[in-house]
């Protein structure tokens, strides 16, 4: 599918759901950012001063300017999507990036059903890209009271150990840590824990009896509920390396992938720390897109959306009305002998 | 089909009996045979044999769904990746080393020559303070012996270069061994396939 497409699809997805669009300004200021560091990846900003002296950045995020410019209230709450581009430092590389994000935040009273529609929303926009993506779910509920005594350098630690998986480094972050039994085990069984959402959830029960990690364990259960009633059961996974920015996100956190990416493309969760310290008492969830990483798997060179494999002695005929019904959505279509390569397609159909 | 990226040299030969005797062979190759990507024997997997700092790249950006890399690359290298298991091979560590009768002047830099300047950086920034880093690729041990740099830091197996050269462990920084890694998307999309290897290695290391 082309990118004009899938950004047209996603406008009427979002517009559908009642998010209006929200254009940034250009530049914003650069105390802005010097202000709210914490909340951002990156201390790296690119910066100049204007003629009037005054020192502007180009933008290394969106959520900031719309938390910021937000009215929200608990009575009337904000939704709103936006297409933008952002500037930031790529650390592997030491050169600056500029991304292309889609995404939708919403402000207001973040409730079970508020939540619910925003992955709803993050789940529909994946399947615009890829039938086959799934997305991992998370909640800090259930990461945090774990940590609660430990000090900063342990915490950011056991979250690099449980971004990895690494069962090991997990232990070795541990050993000194002030961490109870109780919380070691927990954080170890959340870090192998397999992916599977129900039977996940079962096993995330027992593990620790503060009244945060149960409620967040609540909070999980009525979103997988509502997931399972929009037939979204087989897409969502658990999964608790992700969003492991303590400081950022304060509730549930996901991110999206597909087959021909090489990483997440989505990702989005609650983020009451930083909408609270700019409207008191609103919750705020939302998430992004990154379009630069589709590229890879939209177009690429040899391959197409989706792939039409058909076995010695299909009908011709058949083969073809197939690859045609598709490309009349919007996709691209190769056809193949049964027997190609399918793992670079996000669609797969065999007549 | 997995494909995975090995390291070529003395762990590659551990790494490659280890897959073996998993269910996953690389086949004896010919003395002339220049091939780099390599099938297994039995058509499971797809062997990529690569620079043992560039395993974690290949699985980072999903060219390799799984691959095995030392703890002391992927701390490097900083690669986004899953670390499954600790296949228990390749054991070291990684420390700071310098003369046996080194003192540290705290009122001048630290001069350090490695190989490994994001680990050596985010070391000495944990225990504030500050550090040049030499970054040099082979024969570390000779730069403070030659007063090049104050100290070194480098991969530690038993102590014997250090020693024959008088130069002693200062402090540890952490402990090595190789880690099967897998990428992020590949181990959901592939779940079963990298589940299967992961049940395979394990089962080896427990019956070893």
């Amino acid at each position: 599918m082309r990118e004009e497409t899938l950004i047209a699809n996603l406008r009427s997805l979002y517009e559908g759901a009642g998010y209006r669009a929200y254009r940034m300004r250009k530049f914003e200021e650069y105390s802005l950012y010097l202000e709210n560091r914490d909340f951002l990846l990156s201390d790296f900003v690119i910066t100049f001063s204007d003629m009037s002296g005054r020192l502007l950045a180009l933008k290394p995020d969106v959520t900031l300017s719309i938390v910021k410019g937000s009215r929200a209230t608990k009575d009337a709450g904000e939704k709103v999507y936006y297409l933008e581009n952002v500037y930031r430092l790529d650390e592997r590389t030491h050169e600056y990036r500029e991304i292309k994000q889609m995404g939708l935040e919403t402000l207001g009273d973040i409730d079970e059903v508020q939540t619910l529609e925003v992955l709803n929303l993050a789940l529909k926009t994946l399947e615009e890209i890829s039938v086959r993506s799934v997305m991992d779910i998370s909640h800090m509920g259930l990461i945090k009271p774990l940590l609660a005594n430990a000090d900063k350098k342990a915490q950011r630690e056991i979250m690099d150990a449980l971004r990895f998986k690494s069962i090991s480094a997990l232990n070795a972050a541990m050993e000194n840590a002030d961490v109870s039994n109780e919380s070691k085990n927990a954080l170890i069984s959340l870090c192998a824990l397999p992916g599977d959402f129900e039977t996940g959830l079962c096993a995330l029960e027992g593990l620790c009896a503060d009244a945060e990690y149960q409620k967040a364990v609540s909070d999980m259960r009525v979103i997988f509920e509502g997931l399972r009633a929009l037939g979204f059961e087989k897409r969502v996974r658990l999964d608790f390396s992700i969003g492991n920015d303590l400081s950022y996100y304060t509730g549930v956190v996901f991110q999206g992938f597909i087959p021909s990416a090489h990483r997440a493309v989505l990702s989005g969760g609650r983020y009451d720390g930083l909408s609270q310290k700019f409207l008191r008492g609103i919750g705020a969830l939302g998430f992004a897109l990154y379009l630069n990483d589709l590229e890879g798997g939209m177009i690429p060179g040899s391959h197409a959306d989706a792939l039409v494999v058909y076995g010695a002695g299909a009908d011709a005929g058949e083969v073809m009305k197939k690859a045609e019904e598709l490309r009349k959505k919007g996709l691209s279509v190769r056809i193949e002998k049964k027997g190609a390569s399918a793992d670079k397609y996000s669609i797969v159909v065999e007549v | 089909m997995l494909n995975i990226a090995l390291p070529k040299g003395r762990l590659g030969e551990s790494v490659l009996e280890k897959f073996a005797r998993a269910g996953y062979e690389f086949p004896k190759l010919e003395s002339g045979d220049r091939r780099l990507v390599i099938p297994s024997v039995n058509g499971n997997a797809s062997f990529f044999l690569v620079k043992p700092s560039d395993v974690p790249v290949y699985v980072e950006y999903g060219v390799a769904d799984v691959g095995v890399a030392g703890r002391d690359v992927l701390m490097e290298s900083g690669a986004d990746v899953y670390e499954l298991i600790d296949l228990e091979i390749g054991k070291c560590r990684i420390a700071v080393a310098g003369k046996k009768d080194f003192s540290d002047d705290t009122d001048r830099l630290l001069r350090v020559a490695t190989k490994f300047p994001n680990v050596a950086k985010r070391y000495f920034a944990s225990r504030n303070r500050d550090i040049e880093v030499i970054p040099l690729h082979g024969s570390i041990e000779i730069a403070p012996i030659l007063g090049l740099t104050d100290v070194i830091v480098d991969i530690v197996e038993t102590g014997k270069t250090l020693r024959e050269n008088g130069l002693d462990v200062l402090f540890d920084i952490a402990e090595v061994s190789a880690r099967l890694i897998a990428n992020k998307p590949a181990s959901k999309f592939k779940q079963d396939e990298v589940n299967a290897l992961v049940r395979a290695l394990s089962e080896d290391m427990k019956n070893a």
